[in-house]
């Protein structure tokens, strides 16, 4: 019963995701652009304003001042807050900062994504994400009476 | 192989998977940081979007067993815990029993809960030390709101964290292999919030032994506490605090990088020795709160205290304030005070006077019995307040006392930048606020920006909330 289908799905992003334009950031590759700071990993494409924001925030985030790094985080989460950044750019620094390993960058993206989902809808859910419900109509009832007080409202 | 044939049933390669459809293509320790910060019942109907979300709430890290809107009802109509009571705790059964992850970082359980249900409780408490848990908050506040009698408060199961008994765990005997604990000592515990747990003394050393990480510990509403005892610099204890635990006749605390001690509740014994870090106290004995020479009590840390919570119910007349000590490092200043009638509350600012480094005064006001009465706004003696920036003034009802203490400051503090006033009634409750109390509320916010706007300088910036 407690099954984890874990060897079917090794998930992998897609190498080409960045270069999937959102509307809201001009993510066009731009070959001649060259990263100002060096990272030991180069942040992929996500536009150039936030690639600033991200790269300044790295560089914060190493800091021994703790009030500078506090500083950094909260700068980071006002302009996430306030700046319309589409999803896919959104995941992509998340799996960055998970693949560089920074704790606080990957905190401060993925609460914004988590903020994405709270407050909705499963089928809202799915259409944000593009999730495809593979459910068969028996197993999603099955789902809702495993966990009936998930399900009240 | 049942796997292989649960993916033929489905269209589609990859689980129908939508080629747009990036975040199911996450590594799965992503999703569950990303699902560990929604409530836990919005984790939980994730578990709705697709096969590759089925599972993944069940390693969530945070399990927040939260039921707020049950406890405002239950506020409001006492019978209704008979029925809610039960529903929690199967879902707290429920929940900690389907939990794969191998570990948690917060357990926080807060319901109506005493010593009837303490099987269950029990079992919740062995599953979050198995979890290695950081962060454990048992909150059994009744009706969510209140102190319950002591005697019928749950007794926290020190057993469990009192390894050397050789305890066994054993829970999940599928998905989790049987622990045998060798290990005296629970090293992932940081912080323990109980409210209505009954701790003894024996209880609380064991604690502190067999927590080595232990750093923030808080007890409210605890029985069986008469003599607190703090001691020794191995503990890592930064944060500790006592609140109207009604037994307790005596807290010492010494030799300890203790950083902030807080106590609420009638006046005791309280001696604090060769504390060198402890740069925050929150102070509140008995009605007037100055009962015990407070000052004489925490008189080893006042030469480096930075920030100080003073709760003063019910000021005595004639406070002598000349007889307390300057603060030179303090940087916050904090009362709580209750409003009553229309007394001035300019004695207060000699207790801003003797910090000469204050940056941040807050005066909140707890209303008593409140009234506006018309009379002259009295000053204050001058005095140069020149480092601080923020006054707060919580609770503003709009007295001339109010009006008073807020000219003061504006009229003393040269760097002041920014005055912030709330109007609302402070005494947090479940019942929803009448209108009687939203009307006084209203008023307040309408007195405050009569009074204060004109009276506020280029520069300061008020804010009324």
């Amino acid at each position: 019963m407690a099954e984890f289908n874990e060897t079917d799905q090794t998930p992998t992003v897609d190498p080409k995701t960045p270069n999937l334009g959102d509307s809201t950031t001009s993510s066009q590759p731009k070959p001649e652009q060259i990263t100002t700071i060096d990272v030991a990993v180069p942040i992929p494409d996500v536009g150039p304003q936030l690639q600033v924001v991200v790269e300044e925030f790295i560089l914060k985030s190493g800091s021994d001042d703790e009030e500078v790094r506090t500083a950094a985080t909260n700068e980071l989460r006002d302009f996430i807050e306030h700046e319309e950044i589409g999803i896919t750019t959104l995941l992509v620094v998340v799996k960055y900062a998970h693949e560089v390993k920074n704790v606080d960058l990957l905190d401060a993206f993925c609460e914004r994504v988590a903020d994405l989902i709270k407050d909705k809808k499963v089928v809202e859910v799915r259409e944000i994400f593009g999730i495809v419900n593979d459910f068969t109509p028996g197993e999603e009832q099955a789902l809702r009476y495993e966990h009936p007080w998930a399900f009240e409202d | 192989m049942r796997k292989r044939a649960r993916v033929a049933r489905h269209k589609g390669g990859h689980h129908g998977l939508n080629p747009n459809d990036f975040i199911s293509r996450m590594p799965d320790d992503i999703l569950i940081s990303i699902l560990s910060r929604l409530p836990l019942k919005e984790a939980v109907t994730t578990s709705n979007l697709s096969s590759r979300w089925r599972y993944l709430w069940c390693q969530t890290y945070c399990l927040d067993f939260d039921a707020n809107e049950k406890l405002d009802k239950i506020a409001v109509d006492s019978k209704l815990r008979v029925v809610e009571r039960p529903k929690y705790i199967n879902w707290v059964n429920r929940v900690t029993r389907q939990h794969k992850g191998p570990t948690i970082d917060d357990l926080r359980i807060c319901f109506d809960l005493d010593k009837t249900s303490k099987g269950a409780i029990d079992k919740w408490v062995e599953f979050a030390v198995s979890k290695r848990v950081q962060k454990l908050e048992l909150d059994f506040l009744e009706n969510g709101e209140m102190l319950r009698q002591t005697p019928r408060n749950y007794v926290f199961p020190i057993k469990v964290f009192d390894r050397s008994l050789g305890l066994t765990v054993k829970r999940h005997a599928l998905t989790m292999p049987k622990l045998v604990c060798k290990e005296t000592e629970i090293k992932s515990l940081k912080s323990l919030f109980l409210k209505c747990v009954n701790v003894s003394e024996d209880t609380l050393a064991k604690l502190l032994t067999n927590c080595p990480a232990l750093q923030q510990l808080s007890i409210h509403g605890s029985g069986d506490l008469v003599n607190v005892k703090i001691s020794g610099k191995s503990l890592v204890l930064k944060y500790f605090e006592i609140v109207f635990c009604f037994g307790v006749k005596s807290i010492e605390i010494e030799d300890s990088n203790l950083e902030s001690f807080s106590y609420l509740g009638p006046g005791i014994t309280i001696k604090l020795n060769n504390l060198p870090r402890l740069e925050e106290i929150s102070i509140g004995e008995g009605y007037s709160g100055f009962e015990n020479n407070v000052f004489g009590q925490i008189s080893c840390c006042i030469s480096h205290l930075q920030i100080l919570t003073l709760d003063i119910y019910r000021p005595e007349e004639n406070i002598k304030f000349v007889s307390f000590p300057e603060l030179p490092k303090l940087k916050q200043l904090i009362l709580k005070v209750g409003a009553w009638d229309d007394d001035s509350l300019l004695e207060f600012t000699s207790l801003a006077k003797a910090c000469p480094k204050l940056q941040r005064f807050v005066i909140q006001l707890i209303w008593m019995s409140p009234a506006k009465r018309r009379r002259k706004i009295r000053q204050a003696a001058k005095h140069p307040h020149k480092h601080l920036q923020l006054v707060e003034i919580v609770g503003y009802y709009g007295r001339t006392s109010d009006v008073e203490l807020a000219v003061y400051f504006i009229e003393n503090a040269s760097s002041l930048q920014k005055i912030i006033i709330d109007p609302r009634y402070q005494v947090l409750e479940r019942t929803p606020i009448g209108n009687d109390q939203l009307k006084k509320e209203k008023a307040a916010r309408s007195c405050a920006k009569k009074q204060l706007e004109p009276r506020t300088p280029q520069g300061v910036d008020l804010v009324i909330l």
